[in-house]
C-alpha cells in the first residue's frame, strides 16, 4: 500500500551524504542539537569550511516566556515557552541559497506555585525538546533548499 | 603688452566700399577685422571713423553675420573671451564697449553666458545680459573654479 | 510559519507609504556627496538678466532666477554669486533644493559646494520620515549636519499640524541619526502637552532614543496614569531611559533604566521609586540589576538581581500579564566557561517571594556544576557527566526542612545505532547523590543519607514513508512507530531531603525521559515500556512540515514506588498504563499554526489535561488566536480557559485588538481587552479599554489604556505593546 522503510525504499533522508559546516559559533546545548539533527538527516557535519557543500549561519536562537492561564488569585497557573532560531545557508562559494529565515516552536508547561525551581527546570528540559524539534524543522527547510537557485547578493526577498 | 587698441587695424573681405569724406567704409563678404588680439568677423561690417589730431581713427563698427564673431585677450586675464551674435556693434571709446544682439553668446574657457542682448564694457570687463520672453538668459559657469588670475 | 521579519519591515513601511503619501524630497542616497563637491561640476542659471562684473568675478541674476547644480535647485527673484569663494547670496525670498533636503526662506546665503550656508525665516524638509519645519535661522554645517533656532519641528505631512515640537535650538545630525533639541515644546492637536530643557530623539531608525511613547491610564483603582518617558543618550555606549509616571491615587513615581555597554561588560540598571504610595501607606520600589562580562580564558559572568519592596507591587504596577501573575522574583549571579567537551559553572541563587502563603524556595548558596560530554558521532557512543555540588539554605528557619549540603555525580553513556529507516540507542548512567544535613528529614534516618542507583534504557524506531499527491503538492506522509523501555531499580530515598526536585509535567516528549522525577533529589523507579506512534506530512520541496500527530501510552511493568514525600502514594503510581498522551503540530501556507496535547486517563475515564491553539497570521498586521485549556486539578481547582485574541486591521488607517481569557472553571472572564488603534501618517494612538479580574471576592479592575506615539520623536518601548505582545500569541507589532 505504498509504504517503504526510509532509505530502502528510495525515501529522502534529507540531507544524505551532504557536508555541512555549521557557522556562527552556537552555544553549546545548540551546537549539541545540530550535530544530533545533521547526524539524523543523514548529513556528516564537516569542520571546516573549506570541504562543505552547505555552511549553515546559526544567526542566534532566543527563549522567551509568556504567562498563558492564571488562577482566581492571579497566579500563573502555565507558562508557555517560545523559543526562536534563526538562520541562512550559503553554498560553498558564499552565494546565498536561502534568505534569513526563523523557526519558532512553542509549548506550554506546567507552573507550581510553590516551586519556581522546579518550574523553571521544567522549563530548561522543555527547551531541549522544542530546540530538537525547531533544528528537525530548520533541517527541513535546508534539505529543501541545498540546491536552490542562489541569490543575487543584494535582493532580500524569500524564495517560497 | 601694448594695448590692441593701439594696435593696426588689419581688414579683409570679399569687397569694399570706402567713403572719405563721410568716414564710412562698408565691408562685406568673409570679412576679417583684426587689431592686435581682437578679432572680429562677419557678414557685412560698416567700419566708422573719426578725424583724430589729424589721422582717421577708427570709432565704431557694425557688423552683421551668420552669426559675427567676436574674440579678444583681455589685458590682464590669460585666456581669450569669445561671442557669436547675429549683430554685433563695437564702440572704441567713451568706453569700449561691445554689444552683442539678436541672441548672444559670451564665454571664456567653460564660463559661458547667453541672452538676447549682452552688453559688454570692455574696460570695465562688466557684462549685462538681458533676456526676452521665449530667450532668457543663461549663464554656465564652475563654482569651484580656481580662478586664474593672480 | 507566520511572516519573516524581511516580509514584515516591507509591509509596514508599505503601509506607512499608504499612510503618508509619496515622499517629498528626494531621498539623500540618491546623490553622490562627492560629486556634489567636486570643481568639475558645472552650475547652470537661468534668469531674465544678468550683471557680470568680470574683475572682482561676481554675477548679479535678476527675474525669476533659476540654479541648477546637480541635484541641487534653486529658484528666486534675485541671486547674487561670487565666483571667488563660491558664495551664493540670497536676498529675496528664495526656494532651495537638494537630495534629502528642501528649503525656503526669506533671505540667507550658500556655498554650493560645501554644502554650508544660513537661511532667515526659512522652512525646512527632509527626506527621512516627513521631517520638516520652520525656524527663525537654519544653519547648514554640511550635507549631514544641520542646526535651527527658535524652531518648530513635526514629521506630519504639510497642512496637517497634529503635532509640533517648538524649540529654542535643534541640531539635526544625519550621520548619527539624531536630533537633539534644547527648551522645547511638545503641543499635541493645538494642547501643550510638556515642555522639556532637553531631548534627543531619531532621525532614522538606527537607535531607540528621544521621546518615547508617552501612555495615559485611568483605572477604578488608581485613577489617572500618565508616563512621559525620557531617553537620554549619553555617549556612544552608555543610556538611560527616565520615566516619570504620574498616579492619581498612588503619587508620583520615577522609573529609570541605565544602560551600559564595554568591550568586556555590558548590562542594565533598572529601578522604580514611589515615595509613600496613597493606597499602601509605604515607599513602593523595585530594583533590577542585568549584567554579564567576559573574563580572560573564555570565563563569562553574569548577574541578574530582582528585588520588590513588598508582595503585591508587580501586581499594582506591572503591565503585562506575565508580571502581575509572577509569584517569585530570582535574583543570581553565575560564572562559567565552557571547552568542546566540559562545562564549567558556579552560581548563586537567592528568590523573593511575592506572598505570605507561599512556600520560599531553597537558596543555593553555591552551585557548583561540571559537565562533560563528547561531541556527536556517527556510530560512536556518547559520554556524558554531570557533577554538582550545592548548599541548600532557607532565607529564614522553617521546621521540618532541612539544610545542607548535596554532591551529586551522573555519568552517562548512550550508543545509538542508525540506519536511514531506523535506529537502536541502548543507554545506562548511573546516579550518586550524597547529603550532609543540618537536621534528618525522618527521626530514623541520619544527617548524611545518600542514594546510588543505575537506569538502563532502549530507545528503538523505525520509519516508513509514503509519497502522495495532494492537488499538484508532491507530500510525503511518515509512519514512526517508536518503542522506549525503561528499568530503574528501587531505592528507598525516604531519608533524603526534597531541595530542588519536582515531578515532571507528562507531555509527549516526557514519555520518552529516563526519571519521572526532575532533580538529584528523587529518581524515580521504573520498569516500563513506552509505546508511540508519529505521522508527519511532509512538503519536500517546500521543506515543511505541514501536520505531524503523536500518540503514545507507558505500559508499566511494576508500580512505582519512590516519592517525593514519604509515604504518599499516588493513585498514578499504582496503575499498569499511563495516560494516553497525544500531541499535535500543524503548520499550513497563509500562517495557519494549529498545535494541541491532550491526555486521556483511561481509568477513571476522563481528559487529564488538554490544550489546543490555533493561530492565523497571514499579514503581518492581521493576527487571530484561539486557545483552549484545560487541566483536570486533583489538588487545586480544575483549570480550564479560553483565550481569544485578534488584531484586524481595517485599512491602513485602523485596526481593532481584542482579547478575552475566560475561565470556564470559575464562570468568569479573567481578562477582557478590547480596543483600537489609529494610525495616521506622523502619529499613532493605542485605545485599549481592559478589564481584568483581581482575584476572586476582589472587584475586577476596569482601565482604559491610550498609548502615543509620535513619528520620528520616539519608538513605542514600554506600556502597551508589550501588553499586546504578551497577551496576543504572533503579535510582533509595528517597530517605527
Amino acid at each position: 500500500c505504498g509504504w517503504q522503510l526510509r532509505g530502502v525504499g528510495g525515501g529522502a533522508a534529507g540531507l544524505d551524504g551532504t557536508a555541512v559546516y555549521v557557522d556562527g559559533s552556537p552555544a553549546r546545548d545548540l551546537r549539541q542539537a545540530l550535530a544530533e539533527g545533521l547526524a539524523n538527516s543523514g548529513a556528516d557535519e564537516v569542520e571546516s569550511l573549506a570541504d562543505a557543500d552547505l555552511v549553515l549561519r546559526i544567526v542566534g536562537d532566543s527563549r522567551d516566556r509568556r504567562s498563558l492561564a492564571v488562577d482566581r488569585q492571579i497566579q500563573a497557573r502555565e507558562y508557555e515557552l517560545r523559543y526562536r532560531l534563526e538562520f541562512e545557508l550559503e553554498n560553498a562559494e558564499g552565494d546565498r541559497l536561502m534568505d534569513r529565515n526563523q523557526i519558532t516552536t512553542v509549548r506550554g508547561y506546567r507552573v507550581d506555585r510553590d516551586d519556581p525551581v522546579g518550574t523553571d527546570r521544567r522549563e530548561d528540559e522543555l527547551l531541549l525538546d522544542l530546540r530538537r524539534d525547531a533544528v528537525r524543522l530548520m533541517l527541513l527547510q535546508v534539505a529543501a533548499n541545498k540546491d536552490a537557485e542562489p541569490q543575487a547578493e543584494d535582493n532580500g526577498d524569500t524564495p517560497d | 603688452r601694448t594695448p590692441d587698441r593701439e594696435q593696426p587695424i588689419d581688414l579683409e573681405s570679399n569687397r569694399a566700399e570706402i567713403d572719405n569724406v563721410r568716414g564710412i567704409s562698408t565691408y562685406t563678404g568673409d570679412v576679417v577685422l583684426t587689431q592686435g588680439s581682437m578679432v572680429i568677423t562677419g557678414d557685412r561690417m560698416v567700419v566708422h571713423t573719426r578725424e583724430a589730431d589729424d589721422r582717421r581713427v577708427l570709432d565704431r563698427i557694425e557688423v552683421d553675420g551668420s552669426p559675427a564673431t567676436y574674440e579678444q585677450l583681455p589685458e590682464d586675464q590669460t585666456d581669450k573671451v569669445h561671442a557669436e551674435a547675429p549683430r554685433m556693434e563695437y564702440y572704441s571709446r567713451g568706453p569700449q564697449r561691445i554689444y552683442l544682439l539678436q541672441g548672444a553668446e559670451l564665454w571664456q574657457r567653460e564660463n559661458r553666458m547667453s541672452g538676447e542682448e549682452i552688453r559688454v564694457n570692455l574696460e570695465t570687463q562688466e557684462a549685462q545680459a538681458e533676456g526676452r520672453e521665449d530667450r532668457r538668459t543663461r549663464t554656465i559657469f564652475f563654482p569651484a573654479e580656481e580662478t586664474d588670475d593672480p | 510559519q507566520g511572516p519573516s521579519a524581511a516580509e514584515r519591515e516591507d509591509y509596514f513601511a508599505e503601509r506607512q507609504r499608504m499612510l503618508c503619501g509619496p515622499p517629498l524630497v528626494r531621498p539623500l542616497d540618491d546623490v553622490d556627496i562627492a560629486l556634489r563637491q567636486a570643481p568639475e561640476t558645472p552650475a547652470t542659471v537661468d534668469a531674465d538678466a544678468v550683471y557680470y562684473d568680470g574683475r572682482a568675478g561676481r554675477y548679479r541674476f535678476r527675474g525669476d532666477v533659476f540654479m541648477q547644480r546637480l541635484d541641487q535647485t534653486l529658484r528666486s527673484e534675485e541671486v547674487r554669486y561670487d565666483q571667488e569663494s563660491g558664495r551664493v547670496d540670497l536676498d529675496f525670498p528664495f526656494e532651495y533644493e537638494e537630495a534629502g533636503l528642501a528649503l525656503t526662506g526669506k533671505s540667507g546665503w550658500m556655498l554650493l559646494r560645501e554644502d554650508r550656508g544660513e537661511v532667515v525665516d526659512g522652512q525646512f524638509m527632509l527626506d527621512e520620515r516627513n521631517i520638516r519645519g520652520e525656524a527663525e535661522l537654519i544653519r547648514l554645517q554640511d550635507a549631514q549636519r544641520s542646526s535651527y533656532e527658535r524652531v518648530g519641528y513635526t514629521t506630519c505631512r504639510p497642512g496637517n499640524e497634529d503635532w509640533w515640537l517648538q524649540a529654542r535650538d535643534l541640531e539635526l545630525d544625519r550621520e548619527e541619526g539624531l536630533g537633539t533639541a534644547r527648551h522645547a515644546w511638545f503641543t499635541f492637536l493645538n494642547v501643550p502637552m510638556f515642555y522639556t530643557p532637553w531631548i534627543t530623539f531619531p532621525i532614522d531608525d538606527r537607535r531607540r532614543t528621544g521621546l518615547l511613547a508617552p501612555s495615559f491610564s485611568t483605572s477604578d483603582r488608581d485613577g489617572t496614569d500618565i508616563t512621559v518617558p525620557f531617553y537620554w543618550n549619553i555617549a556612544p555606549n552608555y543610556d538611560a531611559t527616565l520615566v516619570p509616571r504620574w498616579i492619581e491615587r498612588r503619587g508620583t513615581m520615577l522609573g529609570s533604566e541605565f544602560r551600559y555597554l564595554r568591550e568586556t561588560f555590558s548590562g542594565e540598571v533598572y529601578g522604580e521609586y514611589l515615595p509613600d504610595d496613597d493606597q499602601f501607606g509605604d515607599d513602593r520600589w523595585l530594583f533590577g540589576w542585568d549584567h554579564d562580562g567576559r573574563l580572560p580564558l573564555g570565563w563569562r559572568y553574569d548577574a541578574d538581581i530582582n528585588r520588590a519592596s513588598d508582595d503585591d507591587y508587580l501586581r499594582d504596577f506591572g503591565s503585562g500579564l506575565l508580571e502581575t501573575s509572577s509569584s517569585h522574583l530570582e535574583s543570581r549571579g553565575r560564572l562559567r566557561n565552557s571547552w568542546n567537551e566540559w562545562a564549567v559553572e558556579a552560581e548563586v541563587q537567592h528568590w523573593q517571594t511575592l506572598g505570605e502563603d507561599l512556600r520560599n524556595p531553597y537558596r543555593r548558596e553555591p552551585r557548583l556544576s561540571a559537565e562533560y560530554q563528547t561531541p556527536f558521532r556517527m556510530g560512536r557512543p556518547l559520554y556524558q557527566l554531570d557533577t554538582e555540588y550545592t548548599r541548600f539554605a532557607l532565607p529564614q528557619d522553617d521546621p521540618g526542612r532541612p539544610e545542607g549540603e548535596r554532591m551529586d555525580i551522573a555519568p552517562r553513556v548512550e550508543w545509538s545505532f542508525r540506519q536511514p529507516w531506523g535506529y537502536v540507542t541502548p543507554a545506562a548512567s548511573l546516579r550518586h547523590t550524597q547529603y550532609s544535613l543540618d537536621e534528618p528529614v525522618t527521626d530514623a534516618a541520619d544527617t548524611s543519607p545518600s542514594r546510588t542507583v543505575p537506569t538502563f534504557s532502549l530507545d528503538s524506531g523505525v520509519y516508513f514513508d509514503r509519497p502522495f499527491e495532494l492537488g499538484d503538492r508532491q507530500l510525503m506522509q511518515t509512519l514512526e512507530p517508536r518503542v522506549f523501555y525503561l528499568y530503574t531499580p528501587e531505592r528507598n530515598q525516604d531519608d533524603l531531603p526534597d531541595f530542588d526536585t519536582s515531578r515532571r509535567d507528562v507531555s509527549f516528549d516526557g514519555l520518552f525521559s529516563e526519571d519521572r522525577f526532575a532533580g538529584a533529589d528523587r529518581v524515580g523507579d521504573a520498569d516500563q515500556v513506552t509505546l508511540a506512534l508519529t505521522t508527519r506530512f511532509i512538503d519536500l520541496a517546500e521543506g515543511r512540515e505541514y501536520l505531524r500527530a503523536s500518540l503514545g501510552q507507558i505500559h508499566y511493568r511494576r508500580d512505582r514506588e519512590v516519592t517525593l514525600s514519604p509515604g504518599q502514594v499516588l493513585e498514578e503510581d499504582r496503575r499498569g498504563r499511563s495516560d494516553y498522551v497525544a500531541d499535535l503540530r500543524s503548520e499550513l501556507p497563509g500562517g495557519v499554526l494549529a498545535q494541541g496535547e491532550y491526555r486521556y486517563n483511561p481509568y477513571d475515564n476522563r481528559s487529564e489535561q488538554g490544550a489546543f491553539r490555533l493561530g492565523w497570521n497571514p499579514r503581518p498586521d492581521l493576527v487571530v488566536g484561539a486557545g483552549y485549556r484545560m487541566r483536570y486539578g486533583s489538588n487545586e481547582r480544575d483549570l480550564e480557559q479560553t483565550d481569544l485574541a485578534a488584531v484586524i486591521p481595517m485599512g491602513p488607517r485602523f485596526s481593532l485588538i481584542g482579547r478575552w481569557l475566560y475561565s470556564l472553571a470559575d464562570e468568569n472572564s479573567l481578562e477582557t481587552v478590547g480596543g483600537l488603534e489609529y494610525r495616521t501618517c506622523c502619529w499613532r494612538v493605542q485605545a485599549l479599554g481592559r478589564r481584568s479580574f483581581e482575584g476572586s471576592g476582589a472587584e475586577p479592575d476596569t482601565s482604559v489604556m491610550l498609548q502615543f506615539e509620535f513619528t520620528g520623536l520616539g519608538q513605542v518601548d514600554a506600556g502597551s505593546t508589550d501588553f499586546l505582545q504578551d497577551s496576543i500569541y504572533g503579535y510582533e507589532g509595528e517597530r517605527f
